[in-house]
């Protein structure tokens, strides 16, 4: 167990390195500097030229780097170039609101998943079944900036139930917080709710035809015993590793639907500082997401253990 | 250069706000286009759909327009500016041009408060021109003032001097925009480097918080100086990035008003009975296109003129603004003191622009790569440019530019043929120097013509608008006649609000001065 975990650490670490250095040549050669950026159209070239010096922008590519990585081992994540926020201040306000988003999707798209999944397959080929499969279809194949605002046109502009927009922090009026991450949470699960009810559907089918369950009814077993025990669990498998590889997704999501609804998120945190080659708080968030993922995978892993007792972790 | 020595005063005391209530009574119905006068009323929260980008409230390193949208708010100016750009009393009650145009005295408001409780003074002006003419402080908005102002001398605790290295007119309308905030120096050595999140100002409304591409709250300073003033208990910014959401928002009533609302969007606002939509009259902005005129291809005049007849500008308008907006002649912008009313500009001519293309050159055609941004808005531009200019035979390669790299590009020279927005400022030398003088610092094109020069030099040394305005105006025609840029269209801006409402007006600058406004009960 605990090789198996220093291995993991080890190999997140080099991940980490790896991105880093990645990303910092990339910036630094596919796009230009942020110093005109930082200053707008009204700067003159000597102010430019100061603060570029200033930044160590003249300095080669690897030299910049490696101060970098240094700082970091000491515990200094530096300033962010455009707010002058401390990055681990500016990713430390953003993360709850990203945590939380993906947190309510990945439960929406369980509990919406898996109770479809089940509800389909209880009445296969029936009336029920074929609007579930049409949701569902709709849900994975419609993009979801399409689905946000239509969310947005139905809740909050005709029926006027959510707000369309922005976040309340949880601590100041914890319902406001929830009532304006519905919309946001059901936009960002629809992709993964519909493929999670669609397997579950598959696999409950195919685990109702399985010898085992034809077993445990012969035994006399009840039918809910029966699909929500012995039918469901064994189909949970291939759902759980399903969500696995979705979480790393959800963070991806999380960009668009933080964008539309304007949550402050890590999302949009991420993509105004690649777009403003904020390099310090790009390194940052992308060492936060790095962790965050190998986390996520790693518990995913444990849960598969404690699913199937065919897995086992050492 | 000498000139006459100008005095601006403003009567203080109690008067003033009898006067200001007058005044706005008399002025509201024509300002705003609504026949009930009313009484401002007192109280309540400004919800705001607030454009996003804000990185800093320190005026002193504002680069963005939303920031602009906030300090307003918090902070004074030492002048103001009216809707049509004239320079009014502010932090500064009045101030005189010395005869030979290099020192310029301003008398100050007194019994100004900071929200942090210390005086604003003569002192207080030195510190914080000091602080941007300062080249460790690498503020932006070191460019309008170091050109001109040597030193700031304080003559006595409510009297400040600038001292000039020249007569420089320019320098009042910088005062009026971000070089002229004020800002507690007791503030900016307690917070340092964080100063941008906790700003403090004179202005009518304290900061609260920020949380950035979040939300930014205010509220009502009472011991701000001008009496009566502000109307609002509170002001809450809510940072909404797409458009259509933002003017959705109005809608629903989850904010009160929202600037930067798109031309496609317009009509189904208009129709919604609860809300005024207003849009800039006249237009303060231009797009353009731009090109090296110091390298090939583009040193070829004919070439130029060829390219700038074969566009359709009235068709660009019905297509990009919805026919809001107005096509583009040159420069200054119409309502401007400075705009030219008898300038042509070119004329949709494809035939005359045929001849000129085989003049330049280029009988069988002209091909060559065009650098567009990456947002759909500028996409639709450059294609239907495109599908225009496709029919005098010259074709446009696109070449797509991340939206942030854009400038950067363009400022650093590295590409040859694109399209651009400037806004107005409030002083002509503003755009005209730094465009089109061979030393202006956002000459991109590589333009030069001494005539042009001489006559943006002399203009910016006269400090009368009136004898200014015939300087610009020949430089204008030449600057349009040579084509370093080709001008397309002055493009339409709108904000929607909530019809509780009261007191909305444009400035030029396009920057939403949200401490005029109340709320009707």
């Amino acid at each position: 167990m605990w090789v198996f975990v220093l291995r993991r650490i080890a190999t997140m670490l080099f991940a980490i390195l790896f991105l880093t250095a990645l990303i910092f040549v990339l910036m630094q050669a596919v796009l230009g500097d942020p110093v005109v950026l930082m200053l707008g159209r009204d700067a003159d070239p000597a102010t430019v030229a100061r603060l570029r010096q200033d930044l160590g922008f003249n300095r080669p590519t690897h030299v910049q780097y490696l101060d970098w990585l240094g700082r970091l081992l000491q515990g200094d994540w530096g300033r962010s170039f455009r707010t002058p926020q401390p990055v681990l201040e500016a990713i430390i306000a953003r993360l709850p609101v990203t945590l939380e988003l993906t947190f309510l999707s990945l439960v929406v798209a369980v509990a919406l998943g898996v109770g479809l999944g089940v509800l389909a397959a209880v009445r296969p080929y029936t009336r029920l079944d074929f609007g579930i499969s049409l949701l569902t279809a709709f849900g994975t194949a419609m993009p979801n900036f399409w689905i946000a605002i239509l969310l947005i046109l139905v809740f909050a502009l005709h029926l006027r139930v959510l707000p369309s927009s922005g976040s309340i922090p949880f601590v100041e009026d914890p319902l406001g917080n929830l009532r304006a991450m519905v919309l946001p949470a059901i936009t960002l699960s629809a992709a993964y709710f519909s493929n999670v009810a669609r397997l579950t559907r598959a696999k409950i089918l195919e685990a109702l035809e399985s010898e085992y369950v034809r077993t445990a009814r012969a035994k006399g077993v009840r039918e809910a015993r029966v699909l929500l025990v012995h039918a469901l669990r064994n189909s949970l498998l291939p759902v759980l590793s399903v969500l696995g590889v979705s979480i790393s997704r959800l963070f991806g999501g999380a960009v668009v639907t933080e964008t539309i609804f304007a949550l402050p998120g890590i999302g949009i945190l991420l993509v105004d500082s690649i777009l403003s080659r904020d390099f310090p708080v790009v390194q940052g968030v992308i060492i936060v997401i790095t962790v965050g993922v190998f986390l996520t995978n790693f518990l995913v892993e444990l849960a598969y253990a404690a699913v199937d007792p065919r897995i086992r972790i050492g | 250069m000498a000139a006459t020595a100008t005095t601006h005063t403003r009567p203080t005391g109690i008067t003033v706000g009898a006067l200001i209530l007058a005044l706005a009574g008399v002025l509201a119905p024509t300002i705003a286009g609504r026949a009930d006068a009313q009484t401002p009323v007192r109280g309540g929260t400004l919800r705001i759909g607030w454009i996003p980008d804000a990185k800093t409230l320190d005026p002193h390193f504002s680069v963005q327009f939303a920031e602009r949208h906030v300090l307003y708010l918090v902070f004074n100016t030492l002048v103001g500016l009216d809707k049509s750009f004239n320079v009014i009393p502010e932090l500064a009650r009045s101030w005189q041009v010395a005869p030979d145009g290099k020192r310029v005295t301003f008398q100050l408001q007194r019994g100004v408060k900071f929200h942090d409780g210390t005086d604003f003074t003569a002192e207080v002006v030195k510190w914080n021109i000091d602080r941007i003419l300062d080249p460790a402080t690498k503020s932006p908005q070191r460019s309008q003032l170091e050109p001109a102002v040597a030193a700031v001398s304080v003559v006595d605790p409510y009297t400040v001097a600038f001292e000039m290295k020249k007569p420089f007119a320019p320098l009042l309308a910088a005062l009026a925009e971000r070089p002229g905030f004020i800002v507690s120096p007791a503030a900016v050595k307690k917070w340092g480097e964080n100063f941008g999140q906790h700003p403090v100002g004179t202005g009518p409304f304290r900061f609260v918080d920020f949380v950035q591409d979040s939300r930014v709250t205010l509220e009502r300073f009472d011991g701000y100086w001008e009496k009566g003033k502000p109307y609002f208990d509170k002001v809450v910014y809510h940072v909404v990035p797409d458009p259509t959401v933002r003017s959705t928002m109005v809608r629903t009533g989850e904010v009160d008003i929202a600037t930067d609302v798109e031309a496609k969007d317009v009509p189904l606002l208009q129709a919604d009975q609860n809300l005024r939509v207003s849009e800039m009259k006249p237009p303060a902005r231009w797009t353009v296109l731009q090109w090296q005129v110091d390298k090939p291809p583009f040193n070829n005049k004919a070439l130029r003129e060829a390219i700038a007849l074969g566009i359709n500008r009235e068709e660009l308008k019905q297509v990009l603004l919805r026919g809001f907006g107005e096509v583009a002649r040159g420069v200054a912008t119409p309502g401007l003191w400075w705009q030219d009313p008898n300038l042509k500009g070119y004329g949709y001519n494809p035939e005359l622009a045929k001849k000129k293309l085989a003049e330049a050159g280029y009988p069988n055609g002209f091909r060559y790569k065009f650098a567009v941004e990456n947002t759909s808005q500028w996409i639709r531009q450059a294609e239907l440019l495109q599908g225009q200019l496709q029919k005098i035979n010259v074709t446009l390669d696109f070449e797509l530019v991340n939206t942030a790299d854009a400038y950067a590009l363009i400022v650093q020279r590295k590409t040859n043929w694109t399209h651009t927005r400037w806004t107005q400022r409030a002083d002509p030398h503003g755009l005209f120097y730094i465009l089109f003088h061979s030393k202006g610092f956002a000459n991109s094109t590589g333009y030069s013509n001494p005539k042009v020069n001489e006559l943006l030099d002399r203009a910016a040394v006269i400090y009368e608008p009136e004898r200014r305005k015939p300087l610009y105006h020949e430089a204008e025609r030449l600057i349009v006649e040579d084509a370093p840029y080709v001008f397309l269209n002055y493009t339409a801006e709108f904000a929607v609000m909530s019809r509780k409402v009261q007191n909305w007006v444009w400035v030029p600058d396009l920057i939403p001065r949200f401490r005029d406004l109340w709320l009707e009960k």
